[in-house]
């Protein structure tokens, strides 16, 4: 066991020294998680939609509209108001993309709608936000239709009748009008299970890297075969086991180091937040066993360092890709998300969102399932390296 | 000419390593691949409904769903898996149509449907848009209850078939669109393009 630990002081420090892994365990994830931050940060944050009323008409249906529905919609923090004079002013600002959308009352408007004559209410959209004017059009149209209920309500009594009087048709309309909505929505707060922005490029980086950090550990043990102090670590009194312990050890504390480095600074210098402290321990190391394990396969597949370096990138930038680091793949369609999951990235990154939104009980499974990477690829690096260490 | 034998020499030098090709080709071809899909075409959210047991009037609703533009409707069996969904982000928003719906609206009683989002802008803007078609619905079913109850139709079924007849000829209030201002991007860029030509750039630039 102080043979292992030795081996493993001797291996960090040499690491530490030669600047490679600083480099590539926390300056260069902290990078680029900084510079994607700031280039996404503009982009998926969806703010409030500015939304425009010129208001024509001033009858009674278009004041119901904008003093009651639309200030309504504006509470919820979905708009923002701004009332414009005239419709080419605010056909303009549409246009130069102040206004995301416009609606426009056209006079008259209330009274055709009280005559019982088609009218009509029109939404102009800004051509690049599609989704605003869509909302806009959303709002309208529920206004539309209810005003459309009563119209349809008095309709279906008149149809099966003599015709009526206007009268007559005033006080159904007055009654429709009057009567309960059928289907209401109600909102329901859902939590939120998934990693904010920051917090996603933190998280997405540092597992990203860690598949690069992990490596110099087993890659150590090719080395020392081609330059010959293999042979004098296994000619010294120590037990293979103890010689193999102390390189994968060196592994596992780099990617301690890293991680914890890259937690905190993430967290003190760009404000992303990981989540409650002991769920992000246990799901950090069980993601560093998993690297650990992959990459320690890797290497006791190839022939030398380099090819065995080699390999493991390609296998890093997959695995990385594929598991969703970069950007989440959560909403790809079918297989890219199911997919997904053979890499140990998508579940430390699943992990993380899932205690962002529940209690820690949430990172067992994560855990568990890069725990068992963990086993199956270290199980199978150890019997290849035994037979490494004999030769 | 010796230059490009010296060129063609060091080509397959390259390639003889084979993990040049693959992070000279593959890579940046998984990459736009993985991009493309993930953020390419549509931006349309997903929207989860749960119908269980809610009838057929249930079945007409998800109908009216499905047919919103710019909206991507996915049937999902239990408003628990709904929610999860919605909760990881793998949905935009969730609808849960309460079984029974069928009877209740039939009865004459309010029904209110559950809308799970999550506590952000884009999930309260597509509840408008839900809202909106939510309420195109209520028109046809609020027109055949209250014909049910001035005793213009002897049932509800029969008020709700009237209502959908008749619902194309009555004078309606509409909502016409129009576009302002000119678009940033063609509308003919491909799911693939905008990932295709940046990570071009960003491949030129960082080959050996």
């Amino acid at each position: 066991m102080r043979a292992a630990w030795l081996i493993c002081l001797k291996d960090l420090r040499a690491r530490l020294r030669d600047r490679s892994a600083v480099l590539i365990g926390v300056v260069v994830p902290l990078g680029l998680a900084f510079i994607f931050n700031s280039i996404f940060s503009g982009i998926s944050g969806a703010s409030v939609i500015n939304l425009g009323v010129v208001n024509a008409d001033h009858g009674a249906v278009s004041q119901q509209f904008t003093s009651h529905v639309l200030p309504a919609v504006g509470r919820s923090g979905v708009i923002a108001i701004h009332p414009e004079a005239t419709v080419t002013q605010a056909r303009a600002l549409a246009a130069k993309g102040k206004l995301a959308a416009v609606i426009v009352i056209p006079a008259g408007f209330s009274a055709r709608v009280q005559a019982g004559q088609p009218a009509s209410m029109q939404v102009i959209g800004n051509v690049d936000a599609p989704i605003s004017a869509e909302v806009a059009r959303s709002i309208t149209e529920s206004f539309a239709a209810d005003l459309n209920r009563i119209r349809l309500s008095v309709a279906t009594v008149a149809a099966g009748t003599t015709p009526l009087s206007p009268a007559q048709i005033q006080a159904l309309a007055a009654r429709a009008a009057a009567a309960a909505v059928p289907v209401a929505v109600n909102d329901v707060s859902a939590q939120t299970k998934e990693l904010d922005q920051k917090s996603f490029f933190a998280a997405g980086m540092a597992v990203f890297f860690l598949f690069f950090t992990v490596q110099f550990g087993v890659t150590s043990l090719l080395e020392e075969r081609n330059d010959g102090t293999l042979a004098r670590l296994l000619a010294a009194p120590i037990s293979r086991a103890s010689i193999l312990g102390g390189k994968l050890l060196t592994s596992f504390l780099l990617g301690v180091i890293s991680m914890t480095v890259l937690a905190v600074a993430t967290t003190l210098l760009f404000g992303a937040s990981w989540g409650n402290p002991l769920g992000v321990a246990v799901l950090v190391v069980a993601a560093i066993l998993a690297a650990t394990g992959i990459m320690a396969l890797i290497a006791t597949l190839a022939k030398n360092a380099e090819q065995a370096a080699n390999w493991q990138s390609v296998v890093a930038v997959i695995l990385g890709l594929v598991g969703g680091t970069f950007f989440p793949v959560s909403q790809a369609p079918g297989v890219l998300s199911r997919l997904t999951f053979v890499a140990p990235q998508a579940w430390f990154l699943r992990g993380l969102g899932d205690l962002r939104g529940g209690s820690i009980s949430a990172v067992w499974i994560p855990a568990l399932a890069m725990l068992i990477f963990a086993v199956v690829t270290g199980g199978l690096a150890m019997t290849r390296l035994k037979r490494l260490a004999e030769m | 000419m010796k230059v490009l034998w010296i060129a063609l020499a060091n080509l397959r030098r390259m390639f003889r390593v084979r993990t040049n090709i693959f992070f000279v080709f593959v890579f940046p071809m998984v990459l736009i691949l993985i991009l493309g899909a993930t953020f390419g075409g549509s931006a349309s959210p997903r929207l989860g409904v749960v119908t269980t047991g809610s009838g057929p009037l249930g079945a007409a609703l998800l109908r009216q769903l499905e047919q919103t533009p710019h909206l991507r409707v996915a049937a999902v069996s239990d408003p628990a898996a709904l929610l999860t969904q919605v909760e990881r982000g793998n949905m935009a928003a969730g609808v849960v149509i309460p079984p029974g719906y069928d009877g209740a609206v039939r009865a004459g009683h309010t029904v209110t449907l559950r809308y799970l989002a999550r506590p952000d802008q884009s999930s309260q803007r597509l509840g408008e848009t839900v809202r909106g078609a939510v309420a195109r619905q209520a028109a046809l079913l609020g027109a055949a209850r209250f014909a049910v109850v001035q005793h213009a139709a002897p049932s509800f079924s029969v008020g709700l078939a009237r209502a959908t007849k008749i619902s194309p000829v009555v004078p309606a209030v509409s909502v016409t669109q129009a576009t302002a201002g000119t678009a940033l991007f063609s509308r003919t860029l491909g799911q693939f393009d905008e990932g295709a030509w940046t990570e071009l750039l960003l491949f030129l630039s960082s080959s050996p």
